[in-house]
């Protein structure tokens, strides 16, 4: 385990798959293995430019000699739990330099929110030692409160509004950003959406006030800027000793994740409908769910690394 | 209506034999059209009530030209003949050309290479393995007068299918001829230039949409200054709905492509009379020959009355869609091949009763491969059986009046302007594309086409049905590689034998007014000075960029 | 649990992508996941995708003309890298006799337009060359 050659893709990658392939010993090395990578969680709609706005930050720190690995969650298809992962294209430019890893990951049936093994991943990204992990998602409710529980720094990106269909800032993006940005603000009334984010943006629990930037990502215009806001964001938060919590938060946002996977299999088995059929006849809901959650204490840990 | 109640009347009885008539035999299941619009058994007055002639039909040749636009369409001249041809160099391809001249074709229409059409000379590397496959390739004036050599470009007319580098192109060709001692304003052809389909369907595009819109506009204006004959855009469907996209979605896109041209040359202070009738459009006929009918007839109104309402011209012609057809290259088969003449067929019929201007039958083998010298005589020879023997271009609009036609192309009307309502809604052509809505309704289109053929709903002859074994024998027309070597030798020297400064110069002042002037003037200055089609591209991707497209499903 | 990756990439210059997203969507819906990675890609992206994502199927869709050039360079690069357990596939306008060489040189079969989808996934799940 300990032999894993950074250098190589192909291994990452196997190692990638095997996680999402839920490996509870290469997670459980990976923790153990922690260097403290900086984790930035991206968000945004379609059309939002998200994809080549990570590329052009991601050359900025590969620039600096870091090693980046970019993340890019897609949500599955609820009925047959296929995925179509897109979003790489826009990030060709990546494919120049060496010191970059991008991997497409699907919600693998999961309704809404990112992958269960999401956490998992970023930590293998850490304990093989890239030092900047960026996380892309769509922005769609759920996923939201899983970057928050995953990243340092969360950038949410907008738009200016075209034609006349109105884009709502959804409320769950105001309440997580640390950093507002208005991409392609050459192509729309930029300074109105910032002046919409103004109104609508309150310091963050810890203190920090969100910060506004406009960029347009094709032309690499303000991503300096971005950058810094993100350093900026980084610094402050181990200034204020803050860091060692948001590694707690994640860690617990993991277990979590491992609990509601295997709550989910075992709800979708047969074992399942007997019991919810039982509570028909004599079993009460306490019973139950004391039996379901037995039959987890049991089964956990076993068959496990198939 | 007079006697309604007559008719209503009748209906009632005639309902009584239908319900007995399908309780012994059930009608078939899918009688929908191509594009899933649903049809009733049999359509009669009931369904064209307040059908008023004039507002609907009007005599060929008058508003809203439904029934043509001309008064005795071929009656006085056939429609033109018009093969797709290009392939390897300049030098094969004029040999091609001078071959289709001698057989009766009565306009010439070239097809480019990838490369070029991603204005890429040959010996770039990405060029590598694709040199003269579907097309030729054209990188230098030298290579245009080659094509041309014994032709009298004065005397011909050209079809280009050429869209992201299209300026260059018809610099090319405005020079070459210029050599030939012709004058640019007696020449007659067509650029296909129609760059916000590619970001739609075809995906040849070069520099970002608004960037390449300013070219395209920019040919439009030149074009109504210096060349009349000329149509400087050839606004295409046909690749669109060869991405997927339904009838309805074809003539929609197409239509609100072409306004957004017009509005963008009145925008540059072009009087519409100077410009608009010389716009033309390039239209795919599929398989389900009324509906093609009906498409052709409703696109021809729609774009009438909205040139019309939105900017008043005062010539007649300014309302005309005039317009160029091909039949459906995904409606051919791979298998049993010899099947894809009949088909060829039935669609270059629907395209002469939709009165098209122009037209391209497909080669049976041109779904897979650069079409045999045979396929294309057979292909050439469809067109000159519907227009000398079968009679059908005697009569104009001979469907005209038919209740089942006109029911399809109110129909059609009215899911066209729907489009356009929506399109309208997101802020235009532009906005839409970058919102994806195009190439999203395309890839919804396009797959449930595919499941129905999957799950038999569609019936492909020969493919998912009455399929025979058979050895696929899909003969191709290799590109010997002494032409890529002649060509590529051709290409060094010319690169050697040129002035090298003043070829700078012209790049330079290319760059220079990318944004602010019209740039046919310094395109066709860069050409003369020995610029080749990859450089001019360049000088200009250095100033615009190049556009990647976001990935929409 | 393990799902079968797929990469489907086109090449190349031609931008007719229709077949490649209806492929997309269709091994979408049969529970794969797809990486697609949209149209003008070279050898180079195509297969550093491929390491990356970890996939087990690389499919190329080519309609240009130009498929030798661009499985020889694929296939070329897969074996520099040792991707040997990553099955090869085709999908476009293919003469015969460019199929045989093709096979013979390592791709794994070369679909032409009109094949039905669930033909072609169930050959992927037959013939990938990983466990799964």
């Amino acid at each position: 385990m300990m032999e894993i050659n950074i250098n190589s893709k192909i291994e990452i990658a196997k190692l990638v798959t095997k996680i999402e392939n839920h490996d509870d010993d290469l997670s459980t090395w990976a923790i153990k293995n922690i260097k403290g990578a900086q984790i930035i969680g991206i968000t945004g709609v379609f059309g939002s430019g998200k994809s080549t706005l990570i590329s052009k930050l991601a050359v900025k720190f590969l620039s600096e000699g870091k090693r980046v690995a970019v993340l890019g969650v897609d949500p599955s298809s609820p009925f047959s739990g296929g995925a179509v992962l897109g979003d790489r294209i826009r990030m060709k430019d990546l494919n120049r330099y060496e010191n970059v890893y991008v991997r497409s990951l699907s919600s693998r049936g999961k309704v809404g929110g990112l992958s269960y093994f999401t956490a998992d991943v970023v930590n293998l990204f850490d304990a093989l030692g890239f030092d900047v992990i960026i996380i892309e998602t769509v922005g769609s409710g759920q996923d939201e409160i899983d970057i928050y529980n995953i990243a340092h720094t969360i950038v949410v990106i907008q738009v200016p509004t075209l034609g006349d269909e109105v884009q709502v800032i959804k409320a769950g993006q105001m309440e997580i950003g640390d950093i507002f940005v208005v991409n392609k603000a050459d192509q729309g009334p930029a300074d109105e959406k910032i002046r919409e984010i103004e109104t609508l943006i309150t310091p963050r629990e810890n203190g920090w006030i969100p910060k506004i930037i406009k960029t347009v990502a094709v032309r690499n215009q303000n991503i300096d800027e971005l950058k810094n806001a993100i350093e900026e964001h980084y610094s402050y938060l181990k200034k204020n000793n803050m860091l060692y919590e948001k590694l707690i938060l994640r860690l617990k946002y993991l277990l979590k994740q491992h609990i509601t996977f295997e709550l989910d299999n075992l709800m979708d088995s047969s074992i399942s409908s007997q019991i919810a059929e039982s509570l028909l006849k004599e079993k009460s809901i306490t019973g139950s769910v004391n039996e379901i959650l037995k039959i987890l204490g049991e089964k956990y840990g076993e068959g496990r690394n198939i | 209506m007079e006697k309604e109640e007559i008719y209503r009347e009748k209906l009632e009885e005639w309902k009584k034999i239908y319900s007995k008539s399908i309780s012994r035999i059930p009608e078939r299941e899918n009688t929908k059209t191509l594009s899933g619009i649903d049809l009733k058994t049999f359509y009669s007055p009931l369904d064209i009530q307040n059908f008023d002639y004039f507002e609907k039909l009007g005599y060929p040749g008058m508003y809203p030209y439904t029934r043509g636009i001309h008064p005795t369409m071929y009656r006085s001249r056939y429609w033109t003949f018009r093969e797709f041809s290009g392939f390897g160099d300049a030098i094969e391809t004029n040999r091609r050309l001078k071959f289709l001249i001698e057989h009766g074709e009565t306009g010439l229409s070239i097809a480019f290479d990838y490369p070029t059409l991603l204005g890429l000379d040959s010996d770039n590397p990405l060029s590598k393995g694709e040199f003269g496959k579907a097309g030729v390739a054209i990188n230098t004036l030298e290579d245009m007068q080659l094509m041309f050599d014994g032709i009298s470009m004065k005397d011909i007319s050209t079809s280009m299918t050429i869209n992201g580098p299209a300026a260059i192109l018809w610099a090319l060709y405005i020079v070459a001829a210029e050599s030939q001692g012709a004058k640019r304003s007696e020449l007659m052809g067509t650029i296909q230039n129609d760059i916000l389909k590619e970001y739609m369907a075809q995906k040849s595009f070069i520099f970002p949409p608004e960037q390449s819109l300013k070219l395209v506009i920019d040919t439009i204006e030149f074009g109504s200054r210096e060349m009349p004959m000329w149509n400087p855009i050839s606004i295409s469907g046909y690749h669109i709905r060869e991405a997927g996209a339904t009838a309805v979605q074809e003539a929609a896109f197409t239509i609100s492509n072409g306004l957004t041209y017009v509005e963008e040359s009145i925008k540059r202070g072009l009087d519409v009379d100077d410009f608009a009738y010389r716009l033309s459009f390039f239209f795919d006929s599929h398989i389900d020959f009324f509906e093609e009918i009906a498409k052709f007839r409703a696109a021809r109104r729609v774009w009438a009355k909205e040139m019309k309402r939105r900017f008043n011209p005062k010539k007649e012609r300014s309302l005309w869609m005039r317009f160029h057809t091909q039949t459906a290259g995904v409606s051919l088969s791979a298998q049993q091949p010899e099947n894809n003449i009949i088909r060829t067929a039935l669609e270059a019929l629907a395209a002469v009763l939709g009165g098209t201007q122009s037209l391209h039958t497909n080669s049976m083998d041109e779904a897979w491969a650069l079409p045999s010298e045979k396929a294309v005589m057979i292909a050439l020879r469809t067109q000159q059986i519907i227009a000398e023997e079968s009679g059908v271009a005697n009569v104009v609009d001979p469907l005209g009046g038919s209740y089942y036609i006109e029911w399809l192309t109110d129909r059609m009307e009215e899911d066209i302007y729907r489009y356009l309502d929506k399109i309208e809604s997101l802020g235009g052509v532009i906005a839409g594309l970058r919102k994806g809505f195009f190439q999203r309704e395309i890839a919804e289109s396009a797959y449930k086409f595919q499941k129905d053929l999957e799950e038999n709903r569609r019936v492909f002859v020969g493919v998912n049905r009455y399929k025979i074994d058979e050895k696929l024998e899909i003969p191709i027309l290799k590109v010997p590689d002494e032409l890529e070597e002649r060509h590529l030798a051709r290409l060094k020297r010319f690169k050697e034998n040129r002035d090298i400064s003043k070829m700078h110069e012209s790049l330079n002042r290319i760059k220079k007014y990318a944004d602010s002037d019209n740039l046919m003037r310094y395109i066709i200055d860069a050409v003369r000075a020995g610029a080749t089609l990859g450089e001019i591209t360049d000088s200009l991707k250095e100033v615009w960029g190049e556009y990647i497209e976001p990935v929409i499903w | 649990m393990r799902k079968i990756r797929i990469l489907i990439a086109k090449p190349g210059l031609d931008g007719h992508d229709r077949g490649a997203k209806v492929l997309a969507r269709a091994l979408m819906e049969e529970g794969f996941e797809v990486i697609y990675t949209g149209i003008h890609q070279t050898a180079e992206d195509i297969v550093r995708t491929a390491i990356e994502e970890d996939v087990d199927v690389i499919g190329l869709s080519i309609l240009s003309g130009a498929h030798m050039y661009h499985f020889t360079r694929v296939l070329e690069l897969m074996k520099k890298n040792g991707l040997n357990d990553v099955l090869l596939i085709g999908g476009g306008i293919v003469p015969n006799d460019d199929r045989e060489k093709l096979r013979d040189m390592g791709v794994a079969e070369i679909f032409m337009p009109g094949t039905p989808i669930n033909e072609i996934s169930e050959f992927i799940r037959k013939n990938i060359k990983r466990p799964s």
